[in-house]
């Protein structure tokens, strides 16, 4: 967490240069975000690719894109049924694979900034031997789409509940059972010499994969823009989209309003971009949160309200794990904060929220309080108001951004 | 900003705004807004064929008027986009999920 924060500044904004890797790898766990969980999937996948990538011997740019396509080839698929589907059976199906490849493709190409991820995560499914929906196949098929499609299949055939090394042979064999047909039989050859090697699947085991992704990603360092970051940011919000639309709708909502708010306080375009980023950004934790309890039509238990409450909590974690963000992360995590310190989850107060942190907690208040929720429909804006000036008078929000607020109304 | 008001019925407004909706002027546009609003119109139609940019103030605008109008059980609609800034910003901020867009 920032140690000096200085409450009457907005915050800072991004670095202009950034880890791709970093910001990949946030990508990935929030699709990796299961109920209750983070699972390491894509990461997994990532290493194996990586590890082929070298013994293959490409050029760095080259695996620099395969690795950071591999981190987030599954952007096609949200839902936690599929994912369960798509992670436990060997044998995906033609139609999920179809929709999820092009979806995830789709997707990518909102990523503006990195046009050669598309096509990659397009092919990921692609058979070698031609068996697939557009009937592509062989060399025609990308190379790191071919690797991925190795990798993604190797990690789901791992079972994380007995002994790594006793499932090798299985795993080996059923690899070898599909060269040719599923599988590139070059690239299944140059598997085959890695799997010799205990060390590869004890770094799955033991999950030191994180610390080899970490040095590979050291590589990974470019200029990244405010618009390259909201095009991630508006990726986000559509993986949120499709677990839960009001969700989406409602980090919509807070984005414009905070950028709004940032603007009639006088800040520079570039301040007001960011904190819209944020906005964006601000729930991305709720992916954590199981669906039911989130679209539940009834005022949530004690318990279920516990599971919510982490997930500031997570957006933080996430955000704070990408060098050079600026204060994006707080003003994205600290939305539940409030100045005097009975928000959550870092119970935090006034003289650690920044200028930008309060705008947000603003923003959120109104923006839910004037929005329907599965359980209420929306509070007239005048009502919302009330609750907001109550609470400002509480010392929870700060004054003059709920006036600059009312005075936008 | 200029603009152009034109009233289709006593349900219905279409206002065309011409240029950038910015700090100069969104507050114009809010009076103007405002006024229609209390005009009890249940369709507001802003025609967007000649705006060239909004910024975030006029687009904060645009959705605390939404939501005014949505309160009355009216709608708010843009119509005509033709800038592809405007365009790609609403999609990129996910906002035509939240206001309604028509080609």
């Amino acid at each position: 967490m920032q140690t000096k924060i200085e409450v009457n500044k907005l915050g800072n904004l991004p670095d202009s240069k950034m880890r791709l890797s970093e910001l990949f790898i946030t990508l990935s766990s929030a699709l990796d975000m299961d109920n209750y969980e983070i699972l390491d999937h894509s990461r997994r996948v990532a290493y194996i690719a990586l590890e082929i990538a070298e013994m293959l011997e490409l050029e760095k740019e080259e695996i620099n894109q395969l690795v950071l396509a591999a981190l987030i080839h599954d952007l096609g698929i949200v839902d936690t049924e599929k994912k369960e589907k798509a992670q436990n059976l060997f044998q995906i199906e033609l139609g999920l694979a179809e929709s999820h490849c092009r979806l995830g493709a789709e997707l990518t190409e909102k990523l503006n900034f990195m046009p050669q991820l598309a096509d990659i995560i397009y092919f990921h499914h692609h058979n070698w031997s031609g068996s697939n929906f557009d009937r592509v196949q062989g060399n025609a098929i990308p190379l790191a789409s071919r690797i991925i499609h190795l990798s993604d299949r190797i990690e789901a055939l791992i079972d994380s509940e007995s002994f790594i090394l006793n499932q090798v042979d299985h795993i080996m064999e059923t690899i070898k059972s599909r060269s040719g047909s599923w599988f590139d039989p070059e690239l299944v050859k140059i598997f085959s010499v890695i799997a010799e090697k205990e060390s590869f699947w004890l770094n799955l085991k033991v999950k030191e994969y994180n610390s080899i992704l970490e040095k590979w990603g050291r590589r990974t360092r470019v200029k990244i823009n405010l618009s390259d970051l909201e095009s991630i940011a508006s990726i986000v919000a559509h993986l949120i989209d499709r677990v839960s639309p009001f969700t989406s709708r409602h980090s919509t909502g807070v984005a414009t309003i905070a950028a709004m708010i940032t603007h009639e306080l006088g800040y520079s375009y570039q301040q007001q971009r960011a904190i819209r980023i944020a906005g964006l950004f601000h729930d991305l934790g709720k992916l954590i949160v199981p669906a039911e309890i989130i679209e539940k039509e009834a005022e949530l238990t004690a318990a279920e309200f516990k599971v919510v409450k982490q997930h500031t909590f997570y957006t933080y974690r996430l955000l704070n794990k990408i060098q050079g963000l600026g204060s994006i992360p707080e003003w994205a995590a600290f939305h539940h904060e409030r100045l005097d310190g009975t928000g959550y989850p870092f119970r935090i107060s006034g003289d650690q929220l920044n200028t930008g942190s309060r705008i947000m907690a603003v923003s959120d208040v109104f923006q839910a309080l004037t929005e329907d929720r599965p359980y209420r429909p929306a509070f007239s804006i005048d009502k919302a108001l009330g609750i907001i000036d109550s609470m400002e008078q509480e010392a929870k929000l700060d004054a003059e951004i709920v006036a600059v607020l009312k005075n936008a109304i | 900003m200029e603009s152009k008001t034109d009233v289709i019925n006593s349900e219905q407004v279409v206002i065309s705004p011409v240029g950038n909706i910015d700090f100069s002027n969104s507050q114009d546009l809010k009076d103007k807004l405002l006024e229609l609003f209390k005009k009890d119109y249940k369709k507001v139609i802003l025609d967007f064929s000649e705006v060239e940019s909004i910024d975030s103030s006029g687009l904060g605008k645009l959705l605390l008027f939404h939501k005014k109008l949505k309160e009355k059980e009216g709608k708010l609609i843009i119509r005509n986009v033709e800038s592809d800034y405007i365009k790609n910003m609403f999609e990129m901020i996910h906002l035509n999920k939240v206001i309604t867009i028509e080609e």
